[in-house]
């Protein structure tokens, strides 16, 4: 999925900002890895996931109005512990969500442009005003992801975000991290049943 | 700034062709600045609480 999305903000973008190649064609192809993804994502998230975990309560809402008092001085409680995901990440995730949809299905209607094996093009499938709405949006949601991706890399190479970036890649997080990042009341992932790294003490994305 | 890209058709009607790309240094700004805060806010974070441990 991220590659797909790098993909395509390069071919999108590089064209805009000078550099000429033949983008069309790996652009709607990294477009098509992007929804393949998310048609696998969705319902895996949905169906053997929490999809709960990334819905947004409101101890949520009370942990980020405390951390918001103690930013501006006001002190008082500190937030607790977040489940699997902070507040921020929940809204991070919800901003991207609302983009890369914004981009898929708009993305998807210009399909209708391309020549494929699988259809001819027909650029007269919508009226010339609809397909102006559908570039504008198309256009807004792509510059809208750069913003969401420099934020995203950003908080990926924090020092003190590196063993999230780090469960990312790998899948797990240490015991130590788990404990003192996360609520267990709040997340009770699985145990990891592998002997090499129970060793390590790790706690995998699993549901029980 | 121009917001969105314009064309005129044929028969001189105005039409919408799709976004402008001038607003794109927006939205590059946006998340540089983001950035920027954020940094900042950690290093005051992490003073205060040097400050507070080495009080207590």
């Amino acid at each position: 999925m991220a590659a797909a999305m790098l993909a395509l903000l390069a071919t999108g973008f590089l064209p805009i900002v000078g550099v000429r190649f033949g983008w069309v064609t790996i652009h709607w192809i990294a477009g098509m890895v992007l929804t393949v993804a998310l048609l696998f994502h969705i319902p895996r998230a949905m169906f053997w996931l929490d999809l709960r975990s990334m819905a947004v309560g409101l101890r949520d809402l009370r942990d980020g109005w405390r951390i918001f008092r103690r930013t501006v001085g006001r002190g008082g409680a500190g937030p607790g512990k977040p489940g699997k995901y902070s507040l921020a990440q929940k809204l991070y995730h919800h901003a991207a969500t609302a983009v890369v949809l914004a981009l898929l299905v708009t993305g998807l209607l210009m399909m209708a442009k391309i020549d494929t094996p699988f259809w001819q093009r027909d650029p007269y499938w919508l009226s010339s005003y609809t397909w102006g709405i559908v570039y504008v949006v198309h256009g807004y949601a792509a510059m809208a992801t750069i913003t969401l991706l420099i934020a995203h890399v950003y908080f990926a190479l924090r020092p003190e975000k590196l063993w999230y970036t780090r469960s990312m890649i790998l899948g797990w997080v240490s015991r130590a991290d788990y404990h003192a990042y996360h609520d267990p009341a709040r997340w009770a992932p699985a145990q990891s049943e592998s002997p090499r790294r129970a060793d390590r003490g790790t706690v995998e994305n699993r549901t029980t | 700034m121009e917001l969105v890209r314009e064309s005129q058709s044929v028969w001189g009607q105005t039409e919408l062709v799709g976004a402008s790309w001038e607003p794109l240094w927006v939205f590059v700004a946006a998340g540089f600045a983001l950035v920027l805060i954020h940094a900042l806010y950690a290093v005051l974070a992490g003073a205060k609480r040097a400050r507070h441990s080495d009080r207590t």
